[in-house]
């Protein structure tokens, strides 16, 4: 019953600039892969709907600036997110570097109710580039110590893996948000309010 | 004694004992032991104590006797190591002394080699010089026997007595002029290859020039040198600047300005700017509009050669410095030794080897004001130097050294450096008092250096007060009205924060011009836009959507920004020639133009413009001042 009733799904993608946030969102969204080389002004976001366990859900990516000055910006936007997507340059050892801090920033711009267990995916892009800087070991070994985020190896331009790292991202952004759910189901303050308005109806009642 | 029973030895031995001390003491030595073995039992007799005592003391006097030899065994030993330790002292002095005089040594095998590798690189120019003077002389010794044997054999008869006389006093001349003897006292050296050949390395150029224009028939050039040299015997740097100003339409004049450096040891450059500046007022900003129109002839010319503005736009003011306390050169950053000479720039307050100083980073980027300097955050005018150019130190730097590496560097400005690296470089600019060696470090950490700089600034370039203002500019209905509102705007800014926006703008055009690193100016004005426009109330309050309204805005401004022409941006950077420039202008040397070349000659004015100009064709112009 709670699932049903908010089925769109806030994901942020983070990282370094030129790192390939951008065009990863457009080829899952739009299927398309374009050489330009654009930076992105503040940000800007696609919606796409696709069906998770039987149930069609809405994803609403927010693709972001990585430019050091439209952080300020960004942080605007962390707000209510379901998962975040990190995203760092296999080719570029300064952009894996970073991801701890873009961790941390998110952690603490966006205040999840519980932090340790809030749902993150590491996407190491570019992998169609040589030569790699950055192993899948040691980004898997990263994950490990942040425990245990899912991580996957994707190229924007090929398309690789794209498809799959999107529905991990979305599943994960599901089960966040059932847990949410879940926690705001807990909080008796509702009812205790009706309790107590009838409790003073009673007394209104007998005192006539 | 032995066979006595356990049960009785006391009585016994005590009765002994006392016998024998009635006896003599002589034999006490014997029952000594006994006597001790008495002293622990019970039953005591004056006697006894009496043979104990002096038995104690005997043997008290023994021990003290051995404690005697003792003490001067003990002493004669101690003297021993004393005299050791001296010794040890005296080795390790000499140690000491031995090491020095390794390094000593080695400091004179490494100045040696310094002077050999100067005297090297001379030696190595002056065979070359030598190499072009000898085609030269060759040539001209071809011409003038051509020319003389055209004139004796085809107008013998015409000519009068005297001419013939001068011809062959020519002939001779010139063929004395290349007298092979001189110049082969070189090529010995030459041959031989031994830098322990007598050949003085220590000859400065000039007295190689002056010797070599000894057998040169035009005695006025060697005048001309030694005058030189006497204007100014102590400095080691010459500089001789021509300029000359013609008037092309009523407000436009196009000046055409060589400078000509040349140094001891070090390259001679000859650098020419010709610029077009407006007639009335240099300080006066130039609207692009009015640019005469041989800018776009010059353009190219300018834009190419604007690295050499840059590097000489503002030279170090050497001053020699005997060092006392201990100092780094900003070369080489080794130590500058106790006692030695070192070059101290007057403006910059660097300081560098004797050495080092052609490598010195230029350009010479006046030292900040004092209390800034140990604060991280600031406004602009903090960080600039007090004359314009106002751009401070590390902007110049980090600038130059990106448009020498990094102009082919894809995604320059857009990929980010590593974190540490941008703090750290930024903090060695700011803190130390030396330019730090940019050439190792990573492109992408010096563009975050710059980038990290502006950011941090307390107010962004643009100025707070100004943002609504540059907004407005360019949200004009009218296209036309954008350019013109904008100049009006930029006109208002503080002087550091216009001439430091000129500075960065000017060379961001050149990274959007470069097809490798492909970021065209909408790339680098999403980049710059929030550091050098900046949000108008800082950007850490109000909404997100009036947040991103206002990114957009600020992405605008600065794409307005890049696309204003250059020769705009010139003017304010330029600013600095001007007072060089009024200086030449006052030297006769636009008048000496005009002469005949026969007066040209002997123009010291025009010296620097007419070897420039005429170099090989009538005296032999040492290559150097190509």
């Amino acid at each position: 019953m709670a699932s049903r009733k908010k089925t769109l799904l806030k994901v942020i993608i983070l990282g370094d600039s030129s790192v390939g946030k951008t065009s990863l969102m457009n080829q899952y969204v739009n299927r398309k892969f374009s050489n330009q080389y654009k930076a992105t002004i503040g940000a800007d976001f696609l919606t796409k709907e696709l069906t998770v366990d039987d149930r069609t859900v809405t994803m609403q990516i927010w693709d972001t600036a990585g430019q050091e000055r439209f952080q300020s910006l960004g942080v605007a936007f962390y707000r209510g997110a379901d998962c975040c997507v990190l995203v760092f340059d296999v080719t570029a050892p300064n952009t894996f570097k970073s991801l701890d801090s873009w961790r941390d920033e998110f952690l603490i711009q966006a205040s999840p109710r519980e932090p340790e267990n809030f749902p993150f995916v590491l996407l190491g892009n570019k992998v169609d580039l040589e030569p790699r800087a950055i192993s899948a070991k040691r980004a898997q070994q990263w994950c490990q110590s942040k425990n245990n985020i899912p991580y996957f190896e994707t190229s924007a331009k090929e398309g690789l893996n794209v498809e799959q790292a999107f529905l991990a991202i979305a599943k994960n952004a599901l089960a966040q948000q059932n847990s949410t759910v879940d926690l705001y189901n807990e909080f008796p303050d509702q009812i205790k309010l009706t309790n107590t308005q009838k409790t003073s109806n009673n007394g209104d009642s007998c005192a006539c | 004694m032995c066979d006595t029973p356990f049960k009785s030895p006391y009585p016994h031995k005590n009765t002994k004992a006392r016998h024998l001390h009635q006896k003599s003491d002589s034999d006490e030595s014997i029952n000594s032991e006994t006597c001790s073995t008495n002293s622990n039992s019970g039953s005591l007799n004056d006697l006894t104590i009496v043979a104990l005592f002096d038995e104690q003391q005997r043997l008290y006097l023994q021990r003290l006797k051995d404690r005697d030899n003792l003490c001067e065994g003990f002493f004669n030993c101690a003297e021993q190591t004393k005299l050791l330790y001296d010794e040890w002292e005296k080795a390790v002095d000499e140690c000491i002394r031995l090491r020095n005089e390794v390094d000593k040594k080695i400091d004179d095998g490494n100045e040696a080699n310094r002077s050999l590798k100067n005297a090297r690189k001379m030696l190595d120019e002056e065979i070359k010089k030598r190499k072009l003077a000898e085609q030269q002389r060759d040539e001209l010794q071809h011409q003038i026997a051509k020319f003389c044997n055209a004139i004796v054999k085809d107008s013998r008869n015409k000519l009068v007595d005297d001419a013939k006389e001068q011809i062959s006093n020519l002939y001779t001349g010139r063929m004395s002029f290349g007298d092979p003897d001189r110049l082969s006292a070189i090529k010995e050296v030459n041959s031989t290859g031994s830098i322990l050949s007598d050949f003085s390395f220590s000859r400065s150029e000039d007295d190689l020039d002056s010797s070599r224009c000894h057998h040169r028939p035009n005695k006025e050039w060697t005048k001309r040198q030694q005058t030189d040299n006497l204007e100014e015997p102590a400095s080691k740097k010459r500089k001789s600047s021509t300029s000359k100003a013609v008037d092309i339409g009523t407000t436009e004049t196009v000046r055409a300005t060589t400078t000509l450096t040349v140094s001891k040891d070090g390259p001679i450059k000859a650098t020419s700017i010709i610029e077009s500046v407006p007639r009335s007022d240099m300080e006066h900003l130039a609207p692009p509009d009015l640019v005469f129109e041989s800018w776009g002839r010059q353009e190219e010319k300018v834009s190419s050669q604007f690295q050499d503005i840059n590097s000489n736009y503002r030279q170090h003011t050497f001053q020699p410095k005997i060092v006392v306390m201990p100092n780094t050169c900003s070369v080489c950053e080794k130590n500058i030794r106790f006692s030695k000479t070192a070059l101290k720039c007057k403006e910059c307050r660097l300081m560098c080897h004797m050495e080092c100083r052609d490598l010195m980073p230029t350009p010479c980027v006046p030292a900040m004001n004092t209390p800034s300097a140990k604060k991280f955050t600031g406004t602009i005018a903090d960080y600039t130097p007090t004359s314009p150019p106002m751009v401070p130190a590390l902007i110049v730097h980090c600038i130059n050294e990106i448009e020498q590496r990094g102009l082919n560097e894809l995604g320059i400005y857009r990929i980010p450096g590593s974190e540490k690296d941008v703090k750290g470089l930024k903090e060695k600019f700011l803190t130390s008092r030396l330019t730090p060696n940019l050439k190792e470090v990573d492109i992408h950490a010096i563009c975050g250096c710059l980038k990290d700089f502006l950011r941090s600034l307390t107010e962004p370039l643009l100025t707070q007060t100004l943002w609504q203002d540059f907004v407005t500019a360019i949200r004009s209905t009218d296209p036309n009205d954008v350019a013109p509102a904008l100049y009006e705007t930029i006109s208002r800014l503080p002087q550091p924060n216009r001439d430091t926006l000129a500075f960065v703008i000017l060379h961001l055009q050149k990274v959007a011009q470069s097809p490798e690193c492909k970021m065209p100016t909408d790339n680098l004005a999403k980049v710059f836009g929030p550091t050098i426009v900046g949000y108008s109330s800082g950007g850490y309050s109000g909404d997100p959507d009036k947040l991103v309204e206002e990114s957009r805005s600020i992405v605008k401004v600065m794409a307005h920004l890049l696309n204003i022409p250059g020769d705009f941006w010139t003017n304010f950077i330029k600013v600095c020639l001007t007072p060089s420039t009024h200086k030449l202008q006052q030297t006769p040397s636009t008048d000496s133009l005009l002469r005949p070349t026969a007066s040209r000659f002997y123009t010291p004015r025009s010296e620097g413009r007419f070897r420039k100009k005429r170099e090989g064709k009538f005296f032999g112009t040492p290559p150097a001042y190509k």
